[in-house]
């Protein structure tokens, strides 16, 4: 084709994703092939032992709640052994298992899979919903990641792309994104803020938008507070109050927390809209002595709810305060609040930021959709010579390293533009010290080892001497990638040790050849699948028409000399083609659609030479 | 008279073709020159040297009027045409002839651009007027933002041009981000007094009466005023300057002011002794002054309901150096009963506590934080202590009676 080759924006979702594409100068969602803009990032494994993603995954979710994935987003590039994992690990049907360095892999189908490798299967299928929409492979993405992601988590999330055979452009921020859909085509001037409650995550961030430049100047979120929460709550309300009344704790049962879970977050959408709301789950379990099935029923209003969530909005609310605090605006400075997300659809969450921001949030974008379309915009906008469309992102957390007596020497603060470099010159802490380690950490906190780790190295050979008087030069380096690089230099010596940081706790390098090499096959597998689809329909349709003459040409050939062997081959090879049609592969296949159109030539033709007679 | 090839030739009366060089008279007293803002702007756009048709175009002023303030500055011997080598010509030869993916006008204006990175202070780097506002330097950042950002080159092969745009880059957003940041403002200001409108010093005021226009005196004058302008001599008018300004705020009772106007000339003279003293007194004061202040303040908002202003408030008073521990208490309560970080709250209400150890309110919030923060066992041990202290709590007695249901 003539055109540049499509470029897509995704956003990988906690609980759906969405892609779109920016066509003839308009972002737009591409459906996918059940016909519908979300796909729920829900991966399965069913009893026969087939891969399922997105909604048919999601509609077996109850039957199968051990091999069904869900909300896996909200553990990626995370340690196995932090909190919030061993928080999750409770309400989760799935089991969590420990990898070989702290990462998380998970149980699926009797195999032990990493995060990336769960993210890239729902990348995978989004990648085949824009190739069937396009009609030719697409290869480059821009993947959209919450905005308080870490460096581990964005790396993760890129290794993802990497698995699912998508170049990834960039990663981009969701609430930026949202911004760059909101402003496109616009002229904007003016201060904005995005307040984006997803399924897993919360971010705000405030942008500073004149003459197509989108500049972030501060940004905030928890990667831990979305929708995902809400659930838990009215799930926990529900097992509390089962378990008060037949002293039955339903989280021990698998099936059981599925549907709860189920039941949970349709509530909690019902609410929006009506005041109260029927929870109904019979036969949700046997009680533990044996006799007649338990049912939970229970009405839930929309007080309750708002009263067992009210901390989580107001946390949210808090941390709009501190990143408004952090950009220097008053909420009266902002010319527009767009709310992204389908947590935002909560009359609670919209009355707290009204009260907040003292103004109606602006109405004009889809919750669920804008992000994927700004990701769209940013893919477009990087590829394309015209556009007039730049961002200016920020580090959404400081970058600092670790001095002696255990705390942080930050060298780039929080929401810095990047691309950005910075040097300091650091001395040894101790008499004779011949070698530092440097280690990269990644956070706010003042104290050492309660920031994320990064990574770390060690510069040796340096001079034997007083301390303090060795002098070391270190430089942080993030390019317009995002990605860190750090280095060490001796002043006396220009000796240097540097590295890039990569995913630590995730995956090595080893690993993600593997899984590239493996998961290649299975991407083979799936496009030949749908090939093979349409082989299959043309089969059939051929099969369908040469059967339907074959009678007539029996009849007219009928002791005539043409006849008896060019029938009885034809016969045969409709036969050859029936059984290929069940069981065939490609080739086989295809083969069989070439013999039956030669049969279908001769046949017509022989109707036409004997009919004409 | 040499002429760029793509630019236009015409020549202006009196200042030379545009595509010349125009420089800035080292040394001159732009104070006693009497400029026009307008001329005050083409000025700084000239910096040490630039290209006239350069100059008129970043000072976006109608062409007539940038040329007629360019002659006025020539005029009055501020500028003077200049024979430059292009600074960047030898060094970029080389890299003009390299094969990159970017056109030869793109070439010049990255190289020039470069060239411009060393010489040229936060101000001029931006295109702006010296000590523009925060806002005039941030819609400058966008503008060249647009033609420097890595992004706009995203995916080309750029050989050593992709090192030098990033390098731009890096300096452009490092000018915003100092101009736009009051501290970082401050300190940048600080440290190029130059850049400061300083306070004349009498001894100039003295030299000016001219009673006889003779060489002799203006020359005195001249030499006199470059000494002013030394930067050690300006810094130190603005550091007595600053050192009396401080007391008199003082004496009026507005520590901020002083401590301010200190931490200004500790940064211009690290060495002055009286600057040092004076510092300490005033940064006693200041902190006290603050911390009571944000704890008034706090209050008055948390008794207005406003629980999230309160905290924040509270939390400014806590964390000066020798807060009350009613700061720390009020900030962790309120931490508490909002939400906020519980690891700081906790952090709080332990120096509340330990400030005051028989305050069994004090206790309390502690206790409750350690709880809610899932440190079961520390919990339960604050708990126990609470109890000690007055028996008859009631969420003391509850929290240790309290079991989950399974």
């Amino acid at each position: 084709m003539a055109d540049r080759e499509p470029v897509i924006g995704i956003d990988l979702g906690t609980t759906n994703s969405v892609v779109a594409t920016v066509q003839s100068n308009q972002p737009v969602v591409i459906r996918n092939r059940t016909g519908s803009n979300l796909t729920p990032s829900v991966l399965a494994v069913s009893k026969t032992g087939k891969r399922l993603v997105g909604q048919i995954a999601k509609r077996q979710a109850i039957t199968n709640p051990q091999d069904t994935i869900y909300a896996s987003k909200r553990l990626i590039g995370r340690k196995f052994s932090s909190q919030q994992v061993q928080e999750a690990m409770k309400v989760l049907s799935y089991s969590v298992v420990c990898g070989d360095h702290d990462d998380i892999k998970i149980r699926m189908g009797g195999k032990d899979v990493s995060l990336p490798e769960l993210a890239a299967m729902v990348l995978a299928e989004l990648k085949l919903d824009a190739e069937a929409h396009f009609g030719q492979p697409v290869t480059k993405a821009v993947i959209t990641v919450p905005a308080y992601f870490n460096d581990g988590q964005r790396q993760a999330t890129k290794d993802a792309g990497r698995i699912a055979g998508l170049e990834v452009l960039r990663i981009v921020n969701e609430p930026t994104a949202a911004a760059l859909a909101y402003g496109f085509g616009k002229t904007v001037n003016g201060k904005i803020a995005v307040f984006d409650l997803g399924g897993g995550t919360f971010d705000i961030s405030v942008l500073e938008i004149g003459n197509g430049v989108f500049d972030v100047i501060a940004t905030g979120g928890d990667t831990y507070l979305g929708g995902e929460d809400f659930d838990n709550r009215i799930l926990e309300h529900l097992v509390y109050g089962f378990a008060k009344e037949h002293g039955v704790d339903l989280r021990k049962d698998r099936m059981a927390l599925q549907r709860l879970k189920d039941a949970a977050e349709k509530a909690k959408i019902e609410l929006s809209s009506s005041k109260e709301v029927q929870v109904n789950l019979p036969f949700i379990c046997t009680p533990p002595g044996g006799g007649t099935a338990l049912h939970l029923q229970k009405p839930l209003t929309r007080e309750k709810l708002e009263e067992l969530c009210a901390d989580l909005i107001e946390k949210c609310i808090a941390m709009c305060d501190q990143v408004l605090g952090e950009a220097k605006v008053k909420p009266g400075d902002l010319k527009e609040m767009v709310l992204v997300g389908g947590m935002t659809r909560m009359p609670k969450v919209v009355e707290a930021v009204k009260k907040y921001f003292k103004r109606d949030p602006c109405k004009g974008v889809h919750p669920d959709e804008v992000v994927a379309l700004g990701a769209a915009v940013q893919a477009h906008s990087l590829t394309s010579e015209e556009s007039q469309v730049l961002l200016l992102d920020v580090t959404p957390q400081s970058l600092g390293v670790a001095i002696a007596g255990g705390y942080v020497r930050r060298l780039i603060p929080k929401n810095t533009t990047v691309p950005t470099s910075t040097t300091e010159v650091f001395n040894t802490s101790k008499d004779g010290q011949t070698t530092v380690k440097i280690m990269v950490l990644q956070g706010e906190v003042e104290i050492a080892h309660q920031n994320e780790l990064l990574g770390e190295f060690i510069l040796t050979g340096l001079r034997e001497a007083k301390r303090g008087e060795v002098e070391i030069e270190v430089t942080f380096d993030i390019n317009s990638e995002g990605i860190v690089s750090v280095s060490a230099r001796d002043k006396e010596t220009g000796q240097r040790q540097s590295i890039t940081v990569t995913a630590s706790g995730g995956l090595t390098e080893d690993e993600l050849q593997k899984i590239m090499e493996e998961q290649g096959d299975y991407l083979l597998e799936a496009k030949v699948s749908e090939e093979l689809k349409t082989k299959r329909g043309e089969l059939d349709a051929v099969l369908k028409e040469v059967s339907g003459l074959l009678p007539q040409v029996q009849k007219l050939t009928e002791g005539s000399e043409f006849g008896v062997d060019a029938v009885s081959k034809a016969v045969k090879s409709i036969e050859a083609a029936r059984r290929s049609l069940e069981v065939g592969s490609l080739s086989t296949v295809t083969e069989s659609v070439d013999t039956l159109n030669r049969t279908l030539n001769l046949f017509r033709g022989v109707l036409q030479r004997i009919g004409n007679r | 008279m040499a002429v760029g090839g793509a630019l236009s030739s015409e020549v202006i009366n009196g200042l030379g073709a545009r595509s010349d060089f125009i420089a800035a008279v080292p040394q001159v007293d732009v104070r006693r020159l009497a400029l026009s803002p307008e001329e005050t702007l083409l000025f700084s756009l000239v910096g040490r040297a630039a290209q006239i048709s350069e100059v008129i175009g970043k000072s976006h002023l109608a062409e007539p009027r940038a040329i007629a303030a360019l002659l006025a500055l020539r005029a009055k011997g501020a500028i003077v045409p200049a024979r430059i080598q292009k600074g960047v010509a030898s060094t970029s030869n080389a890299a003009l002839g390299e094969e990159v993916e970017l056109d030869e006008k793109r070439k010049i204006e990255i190289l020039d651009f470069e060239a411009k990175l060393s010489t040229s202070n936060h101000f001029q780097l931006l295109g702006v007027p010296n000590l523009a506002s925060p806002d005039e330097a941030r819609r400058a950042f966008h503008e060249l933002a647009r033609r420097f950002h890595p992004d706009r080159f995203f995916g080309k092969n750029l050989g050593s041009y992709r090192s030098r745009i990033e390098n731009i880059f890096r300096k452009l957003t490092e000018a915003n981000e100092t101009l736009g940041d009051i501290a970082r403002r401050t300190a940048y200001l600080g440290a190029h007094p130059e850049l400061v409108d300083i306070p004349a010093m009498p001894s100039v005021d003295a030299v000016a009466p001219r009673t006889r226009t003779s060489d002799d005196d203006l020359r005195d004058a001249e030499r006199r005023s470059r000494l002013t302008r030394h930067p050690y001599l300006a810094r130190s008018a603005k550091v007595s300057h600053l050192i009396k300004r401080a007391k008199e705020s003082l004496a009026n009772g507005e520590p901020s002011l002083a401590f301010n106007d200190l931490n200004l000339a500790a940064r211009l003279d690290e060495k002055n002794a009286e600057v040092k003293t004076l510092l300490i007194e005033v940064r006693k004061k200041h902190d006290a002054n603050r911390s009571d202040v944000e704890f008034k303040k706090g209050k008055e908002l948390m008794e207005a309901g406003d629980n999230r202003g309160a905290l924040s408030s509270f939390k400014s008073a806590a964390s000066i150096d020798g807060a009350t521990p009613a700061a720390h208490y009020y900030t962790a309560r309120l931490a508490m009963v909002t939400g906020g970080d519980l690891k700081e709250a906790s952090s709080h209400a332990q120096k509340a506590a330990e400030a005051e150890p028989k305050n069994a309110q004090y206790r309390e919030v502690y206790a409750r934080i350690l709880e809610q923060a899932g440190m079961k066992a520390l919990a339960r041990k604050q708990f126990e202590e609470l109890l000690k202290l007055d028996p008859e709590n009631a969420e003391a007695k509850k929290q240790l009676k309290r079991r989950w249901p399974f």
